[in-house]
């Protein structure tokens, strides 16, 4: 046939068929076993991982027992006359208010122990671990698709930490007041070893139902959903980690999840962002491409907190000297409870918008003091027969057992006076209901409360009169209200002699919902000059508010604090080469200002008090009972909270080594500086090498930055893993 | 019986007096485009020397044979000086086939089909984009200037339509050989590209009404390794060929998507590839980002045409050879292409680009993208691109495109010159046994063309 004939023929063929579109699948005319297909649409991927970081200064986590404030520092004390035996007799105020806990208590000859210095280390053993980090990872990845449309994926995560960090053993101070005593609520990361990932409530349930976690190991799974798609929509229904944002490292749009510090903290690679962070929740979530433009994506998901690290743990957060916080997810009910939002996202070319609105359980939750449960008295038996206690507090034990007892018809009613009434049999039941219990490894003097409270950015006087307003058995045993910092101080230090040691401070945490509403828009920059920084410049903004976010309040109130908070966030990114030999490098300028929490979501109310020794390190014969290094915190709410950000990485010309970069600066004084070096040298492995300098103390007030938080943290740290 | 009339110096001739009159008149011994639109056929627009390998090496080579380092000086002048190194220090072998005279096994025929009804309609706008003369709206599908005479009208037709269908799904296997032979890096991964004009194939045809501004949507996602499982990346081209697409990509990361700066287009997205954005099917960029375009070189090409539909291999795969450990380059079929154009031009909106100018191969019967050399800062030989296409059928074997056989690319070789790296894509039937290679789907676009979808490929 001639080929001009054949073409015309060919032609006419495909124009009688051009009314219907043609469609071709490499599938045609495949006729396997459904099974055999089936696991033909099974894949398979691991990793296998080693994590190390060396630490390179001589800080270590201040929040730990080996290495707390004040652990070799000498502070005085001295034991005052309680107002309720005093100035307060019968609850009366008899004596000008400036006598209240201002009467010292003399030293008698050594016989009551009214007076002396303390120093931690001649209780709790220190610590001097070369290592801040090491961890042994295997991940892996199973994904089924059932049809086209319709697959399971399972996401697996085993982590083993050896322990090898020399961390506190509640155990080797059994014998020391006693020991550290449970109840009151399962007390699994205080009594023991620490527990490097277990995450329980107060009844002893896994706060992660699907996670199984050991002292030195967890399994969990990050991902386990079954995804639906059809045409515009997706549905994925399981556990999954839910991310909404423009905006990296800053939350302000990525609001579903809660984070899980345990582990490395926020110390990883810092790209990585919250990937490993990320709490995962079962969750119902769809996804509908409405238009061309316009994105929405809505989840229903079963409530689930965010996790911290336990006590004496690498990262912990929580001052040791205080019991892990007793947290009430189950015992509030709160792992019934539902968080929801939908998230809008439209884009026209150049320009960008988005909007969200949710109901949420706030996942960091609100801390508030607790009552610790635990009957233990003043004097009492150790383990090993011995007896704990001193003088002043078998004392305290008699006047108070000496006190008419609750069923005493003159303590009725209004007739109850914490000077002659008691509410409880003994001293020991009376203190488990309070927020403190007689143990080592508390707190041990005035000074170090004032330091460790305000580095978790709380008011130490504040939480004084708290626990005393909201505690009725504490006014029962002597305390009473305070007016400043040297009332404060000289309650606490009565109550660590009478203790003859120290006191342990418990703590719970409640969950309570909030609306967050966020709009958001971006808006890409194109110059007629190529070459100018600014073409292709992303400026993404994000703002978020959320009417009576309920925060811990700085006095551990358990109402916690209600505030209005917006946050606003500002995104700068592009590509840029700075010369011809290397790829262009990513670059990242953010800037977040929130007007009520700080960057992890604690209450700025609470900013600016002491934090550490506050430099107190003199003799003690110059540090008397010197106060005016006390400060209570002033708060950042004038000023919010105000982060920079700078992030990005410059691959090598074929990406096998990446420089990578991200600098997080508060501008009250605190920087965290990461530059890493990730090497991909093929045959599936690949090596990262990252320094973490955390400088919390720039300039300023520490207490005034997040950063001071975790300024212990200079490492070194590697990463190898091995993918398959 | 053909008579042979002209002697072997005829068609260089032919080529060196057109450039030295500057223009482009593509055809030998009659124009080209009449020859195909009157016969269907390129054999009347060329001599015997240029349709023949057998003609060209004065039958020293014989269709059937290997170009290999003991032969390929024969043939120098028909390749590039990247594979000519290759094939004389490297082990690479090219077997030569027949060459395709019949122009509707070129390219996707309902594409060949509205080139030659469409021929002549098109014009450049005054942003210098291509439209339908008639009424000034964006092309209507097919080749717009299939009778080229400029560097621009090529460059043009390639830009607006890469693969030629109007959807195209590739399930793409990635190996990346290192200089010492070894495959360093593998990666698999989905690539899709849907056009919103042009169409000829799914309706609503030739626009989609509500896309009427876009020219494609295309988008690429990694399956393997588990590290990259989910990085996808979705670029939006606006018509307007001075405009930079717009990127919205998932990083696993970030497990969302996010709007991306789009000028990133030298880098390789994931590590150890030599292939960047900017290189896909030699005009991965807007056509106004880059500039000079000029004509450099005609004249006859040894190109992979025809025959890379791996047909015996159930997933399509293909074997390889050459190199210390035979694994540096694809088996590949080349045939002689009687005429091919070289056009060059320069990254004019990418300032600190790491290439100085590009040098692309378009074969002249069809215009496909047939090879493509880019240069360094100091105008030496960076990167090197040679691949082969082919229709999908092979003796009783063959994947149909509605009516007629698939038409695709099979396998690109993308060479580092100045590192003696290689990275090696084919085309296979399926990843992940749910991803299958294919075309003409209007459910790519829901599956891997929007926002949602990039989140549906995303792990979790």
């Amino acid at each position: 046939m001639d080929s001009a004939q054949r073409a015309r023929r060919l032609i006419c063929a495909g124009i009688a068929m051009m009314a219907a579109s043609t469609t071709v699948r490499a599938d045609d005319g495949d006729s396997s076993g459904y099974l055999s297909n089936l696991w033909g649409r099974t894949t398979f991927n691991g990793l296998l991982r080693n994590d190390t970081g060396f630490r390179t200064t001589g800080f270590q986590n201040y929040n730990n027992q080996g290495n707390a404030p004040f652990q070799h520092v000498d502070v005085p004390r001295q034991a005052y006359v309680p107002p309720a035996l005093s100035s307060q007799l019968l609850g009366i105020q008899l004596l000008p208010q400036a006598t209240n806990w201002n009467v010292p208590i003399p030293n008698s000859a050594g016989l009551i122990h009214t007076n002396d210095t303390v120093r931690r280390d001649n209780f709790v053993p220190g610590s001097d671990p070369y290592l801040n980090y090491q961890e042994y990872r295997a991940s892996g990845e199973m994904n089924v698709s059932f049809t086209d449309s319709f697959r399971l994926n399972i996401q697996a995560r085993a982590i083993f930490d050896p322990g090898i960090y020399n961390s506190f053993d509640a155990k080797d101070v059994a014998n020391i007041q006693g020991g550290i005593d449970g109840g009151g609520g399962n007390r699994y990361a205080d009594t023991g070893k620490a527990q490097y990932f277990q995450s329980l409530g107060r009844n002893g349930g896994k706060l992660n139902p699907t996670e199984f976690a050991g002292r030195q190991y967890l399994i969990d799974f990050p991902t386990a959903l079954l995804e639906y798609k059809s045409g515009a929509y997706n549905i994925r229904f399981g556990m999954q980690q839910i991310a909404w944002g423009q905006a990296i490292f800053f939350q302000s749009f990525d609001v579903p999840d809660g984070l899980d510090f345990r582990r490395h903290l926020v110390l990883d690679r810092a790209i990585e962002e919250f990937s490993d962070k990320r709490v995962p929740a079962l969750a119902l979530r769809g996804t509908i491409q409405a238009t061309d433009a316009i994105i929405v994506d809505g989840y229903v998901q079963k409530f689930q907190p965010s996790v911290l690290p336990n006590p004496n743990t690498p990262y912990n957060v929580i001052p040791s000297q205080f019991y892990k916080p007793l947290d009430n997810y189950f015992t509030g009910d709160n792992d019934t409870r539902l968080s929801y939002g939908i998230r809008m996202k439209a884009d026209y070319g150049n320009w960008g918008y988005s909007a969200l609105a949710g109901s949420r359980i706030n996942p960091l939750g609100v801390f508030s003091w607790a009552e610790s449960g635990i009957n233990k008295g003043l004097t009492g038996t150790n383990p090993d027969g011995s007896r704990y206690g001193n003088l002043l507090g078998a004392a305290v034990e008699t006047a108070y057992a000496a006190k008419l007892g609750p069923d005493s018809p003159l303590c009725a009613g209004n007739l109850y006076n914490p000077t002659t009434c008691r509410l409880y049999g003994s001293l020991g039941e009376a203190l488990s209901h309070t927020p403190f219990t007689v143990g080592p490894a508390g707190v041990y003097s005035n000074k170090e409360y004032f330091g460790g409270a305000g580095s978790v950015r709380l008011d130490a006087t504040k939480t004084v009169n708290t626990a005393v307003d909201e505690f009725a058995a504490l006014r029962d045993v002597y305390a009473s209200h305070v007016d400043d910092n040297r009332e404060a101080s000289n309650l606490l230090n009565t109550f660590f002699l009478a203790s003859d040691g120290s006191l342990r401070g418990n703590v719970q945490r409640d969950y309570y919902r909030e609306e967050v509403f966020g709009l958001g828009g971006s808006y890409v920059i194109e110059t007629e000059n190529a070459a100018s920084f600014w073409n292709q410049f992303i400026v993404n903004v994000e703002a978020q508010y959320t009417p009576n976010r309920r925060l811990t309040d700085t006095g551990l109130s358990h109402a916690g604090d209600k505030t209005d908070e917006y946050i606003i966030t500002v995104v700068g990114e592009r590509w840029y080469r700075f010369t011809p030999a290397f790829p262009a490098a990513y670059l990242a300028f953010e800037y977040q200002h929130r007007s009520a929490t700080d960057i992890v979501g604690l209450n700025l109310k609470g900013y600016g008090a002491n934090s550490g020794t506050f430099g107190v390190s003199d003799p003690v014969a110059f540090q008397g009972n010197d106060y005016s290094g006390l400060r209570s915190p002033k708060g950042l709410k004038d000023v919010g909270a105000n982060y920079l950000v700078f992030a990005g990485f410059l691959p090598a010309p074929n990406r096998k080594f990446v420089l990578e970069w991200a600098f997080l600066y508060d501008v009250q004084g605190g920087l965290l500086a990461q530059p890493l070096l990730k090497w991909n040298p093929g045959n599936n492995i690949s090596v990262d090498v990252f320094y973490n300098y955390v400088n919390g103390h720039l300039y300023g007030n520490p207490t005034n930055n997040v950063v001071r938080a975790i300024s212990f943290a200079d490492e070194a740290n590697i990463r190898i893993g091995y993918q398959f | 019986m053909r008579i042979t009339r002209y002697d072997g110096g005829y068609s260089r001739r032919k080529f060196l007096a057109d450039a030295s009159r500057g223009t482009l008149a593509t055809g030998v011994l009659m124009p080209l485009s009449q020859a195909i639109a009157q016969h269907g056929d390129i054999s009347k627009a060329y001599p015997d020397e240029l349709l023949s390998i057998e003609g060209y090496t004065k039958g020293r080579i014989k269709t059937g044979d290997e170009i290999t380092a003991a032969n390929v000086e024969l043939v120098k002048d028909l390749i590039e000086p990247i594979r000519y190194e290759q094939i004389l220090k490297q082990g690479r072998k090219l077997r030569v086939v027949k060459t395709t005279t019949d122009v509707m096994r070129t390219s996707p025929w309902e594409y060949l089909e509205a080139t030659l009804r469409n021929a002549g309609k098109a014009k450049f706008d005054a942003r210098g984009n291509v439209v339908n003369t008639a009424d000034g709206k964006p092309w209507i599908g097919g080749n717009p200037f299939p009778d080229p005479k400029t560097a621009e009208e090529l460059f043009a037709a390639q830009t607006l339509s890469w693969g030629r269908h109007d959807a195209s799904f590739y399930a793409i296997k990635i190996k990346n050989v290192g200089s010492d032979g070894r495959v360093g890096f593998e990666y698999e991964c989905g690539w899709s590209e849907l056009s919103a004009v042009s169409r000829v194939s799914m309706d609503p045809k030739p626009y989609w009404p509500e896309h009427l501004d876009k020219l494609r949507y295309q988008s690429v996602f990694f399956t393997k390794p588990g590290v990259y499982r989910g990085t996808s990346f979705l670029n939006i081209w606006d018509y307007d060929q001075s405009t930079f697409p717009v990127l919205y990509g998932y990083v696993p990361e970030f497990r969302r998507i996010r709007q991306f700066p789009t000028n990133q287009r030298f880098e390789p997205l994931v590590p150890g590839l030599t292939l960047f954005l900017s290189d896909v099917w030699g005009a991965g960029d807007p056509m106004y980002t880059w500039g000079n375009y000029k004509i450099v070189h005609r004249g006859p090409f040894l190109g992979g045409v025809s025959g890379g539909w791996s047909a015996d291999h159930p997933n399509w795969e293909h074997k390889t050879h050459g190199g210390p450990k035979g694994l540096s380059f694809w088996d590949t079929d080349v045939e002689l292409v009687p005429e091919i154009i070289v056009v060059e031009a320069e990254p004019t909106k990418f300032p600190r680009a790491p290439v100085s100018k590009k040098r692309v191969w378009f074969d002249a019967r069809n215009q496909t993208f047939a090879g493509m050399t880019t240069y360094d800062r100091n105008g030496l030989p960076y990167r090197s691109f040679d691949g082969c296409y082919g229709l999908y059928e092979s003796g009783d074997k063959k994947v149909m495109d509605g009516k007629h056989p698939y038409w695709s690319w099979g396998h690109l070789t993308c060479s580092d010159i100045q590192t003696g790296s290689i990275t090696r894509l084919e085309q296979v039937k399926a990843i992940e046994g749910v991803h299958l290679s294919g075309a003409n789907d209007p459910r790519m676009y829901d599956r891997y063309l929007t926002q949602a979808a990039l989140i549906g490929l995303g792990s979790s």
